[in-house]
């Protein structure tokens, strides 16, 4: 039990022995950080030095640059 | 009138099943010489010369072989289900055939242009499964049972590698079309940024068409031919077609996800009326087939518990790292494909 | 009629007319020792064939099951991940660590340790 402990107390050492026992199951977590880690990071920093993401593809049609007549009623009556 | 439209329905009828027959009859004969590029070549790996009898250099070697097959008794053993017995190749070879069905062999040169079509080739590549499951089952004999049960777990865990790569290089191209995912690689072969997504995504392909470290049901000192054992004749004939045509089928769709497809670097302006695309496409598969059976000749047979743990602790983890990876990328350089 | 289709009917005419040739071309000469089932040498003993198996096998399909539908609905996102947006996707994300955690589970329960039962 005590060995468990130390091994957590030496944070990078604890790393350093998984990546050794189980390279797979390590390199995999690692990766799977990295991704969520990227996110959270790049995009303020890309921000900061000037990037104005592009702007989106119009999904609708334009809305007209006037007032909406409010319906009512029914056409064909 | 009503004539009129009869004759156009006919008319369109043939013009359909010479399309077909213009895409089947060259996969036919492409698989028929698969088998015989493997025996060369293995030939060649272990400096031998190989059939070479049959026709210059024993290129007719597989349609005497194929004409052997259908001249010999089936025999079906009297303790079998004879409905399911039957019924297993026939379905595996369907199951294989199929899947040509939507390969674009040039710029719209393709029988269907499926905009679901990844998903259809999933669907078929599963449905394969039932093949060896009714033949090893149908068979009745413990030599089949073991391999096909041997087969169907070592084919299901590697589909689910199969399918988390081609997720991710769904993720890049952004859509579930063949013809829309080369047309995204026209500036860059998807094997460039996904190295690691094509090495897993190549492993589990040689383990869904059961090649050789993965050729486990066939572990010839143990089961004899696996599930296919109590077959005999035109329906192990099936089996074998099955077998090869997902080969070439796999070896193309690798050139498709991966190589670009039918687009080739602009080395030389063609300004002939003849297009090379479709020889491009059959050159990159031509190399995947080459890959295979290279494989073949090299690498030893892993043992059963090795194949499924290899798949279940080492492959997924590594799978489901990069299914989070790439799309973290993507959203983090803003660069998801609409 | 589309060339899909064709396919879809052509494909089995094919097997059936090879089915055909063989019924029609080879030769048909059952006796018994031939039709018996694959043995090394003695006749093989009734009830060995279809007989219990082991759990391993049906784990992995399990398995596979549950694994290969959480893969299938990922897949729509991998298709609209410009249009979710960023809250889809953090929603894609969260699914995905509950099911690593799910994996880690049954890596830890050993539901794949096919050597270690295999030793009992």
């Amino acid at each position: 039990m005590a060995s468990v402990f130390s091994s957590f107390r030496y944070g990078y050492r604890y790393l350093q022995r998984q990546a050794h026992e189980q390279p797979v199951i390590f390199y995999s977590c690692v990766l799977g950080l990295i991704g969520p880690a990227m996110v959270m990071t790049i995009p303020p920093i890309r921000r900061k030095y000037g990037y104005v993401s592009p702007e989106r593809p119009p999904t609708t049609y334009p809305l007209p640059n006037r007032a909406r007549v409010p319906v009512s009623g029914y056409d064909d009556e | 009138m009503i004539n009129n439209n009869l004759i156009l329905i006919i008319l369109n009828t043939l013009i359909s099943l010479i399309d077909v027959l213009l895409v089947l009859l060259p996969v036919l004969l492409s698989v028929a010489f698969m088998t015989i590029i493997e025996r060369k070549q293995l030939a060649a790996h272990q400096r031998r010369v190989g059939p070479n009898t049959v026709g210059y250099y024993g290129i007719l070697q597989p349609f005497s072989d194929a004409l052997k097959l259908i001249l010999k008794e089936t025999v079906i053993p009297s303790q079998s289900n004879k409905i399911l017995f039957y019924l297993a190749p026939v379905s595996t070879l369907i199951f294989s055939l199929l899947g040509w069905g939507i390969i674009p062999f040039g710029q719209g040169l393709t029988l269907f242009d499926f905009s679901l079509g990844i998903l259809y080739t999933l669907a078929l590549s599963s449905l394969g499964v039932y093949g060896v499951l009714f033949a090893g089952w149908s068979a009745n004999s413990k030599y089949a049972f073991l391999g096909s049960l041997r087969s169907t777990a070592a084919m299901i865990s590697y589909e689910l590698i199969l399918s988390s790569a081609i997720l991710i290089v769904i993720l890049l191209a952004g859509s579930f079309n063949f013809t829309t995912i080369i047309e995204s690689q026209e500036a860059i072969w998807f094997v460039v940024p996904l190295l690691p997504v094509f090495i897993f995504y190549f492993i589990s392909i040689l383990a869904e068409t059961s090649r050789t470290p993965f050729d486990l049901q066939e572990a010839e000192s143990e089961l004899v031919a696996g599930f296919f054992t109590e077959h005999s004749s035109i329906i192990f004939v099936f089996f074998f077609l099955a077998e090869y045509s997902s080969i070439v089928l796999f070896s193309c769709i690798t050139a498709i996800l991966f190589f670009g497809g039918y687009n080739m670097p602009e080395l030389f302006v063609n300004n002939t009326f003849i297009s090379l695309q479709a020889v491009v496409l059959g050159l990159k598969t031509c190399v995947f087939c080459f890959m295979f059976v290279w494989f073949r000749a090299t690498l030893p047979r892993l043992r059963y518990d090795q194949l499924i743990e290899f798949c279940w602790l080492n492959l997924l983890p590594v799978a489901v790292a990069f299914i989070i990876l790439v799309p973290c990328i993507l959203v983090a350089f803003d660069i998801a494909p609409y | 009629m589309d060339n899909i289709s064709m396919l879809f009917i052509f494909v089995p005419i094919l097997s059936l007319i090879l089915l055909a040739l063989n019924l029609l071309l080879a030769p048909h000469l059952p006796y018994e020792a031939k039709v018996s089932a694959y043995e090394c040498g003695y006749v093989a003993l009734p009830g060995q064939t279809r007989s219990t198996f082991q759990i391993q096998f049906y784990l992995v399909a399990i398995l596979f099951l549950v694994f290969d539908l959480e893969i299938l609905l990922i897949l729509p996102i991998a298709v609209s991940l410009y249009q979710v947006g960023t809250f889809g996707f953090s929603v894609a994300v969260i699914f995905f660590i509950v099911l690593t955690i799910g994996f880690v589970l049954e890596i830890g329960s050993g539901a794949i340790n096919i050597s270690t039962s295999a030793n009992h």
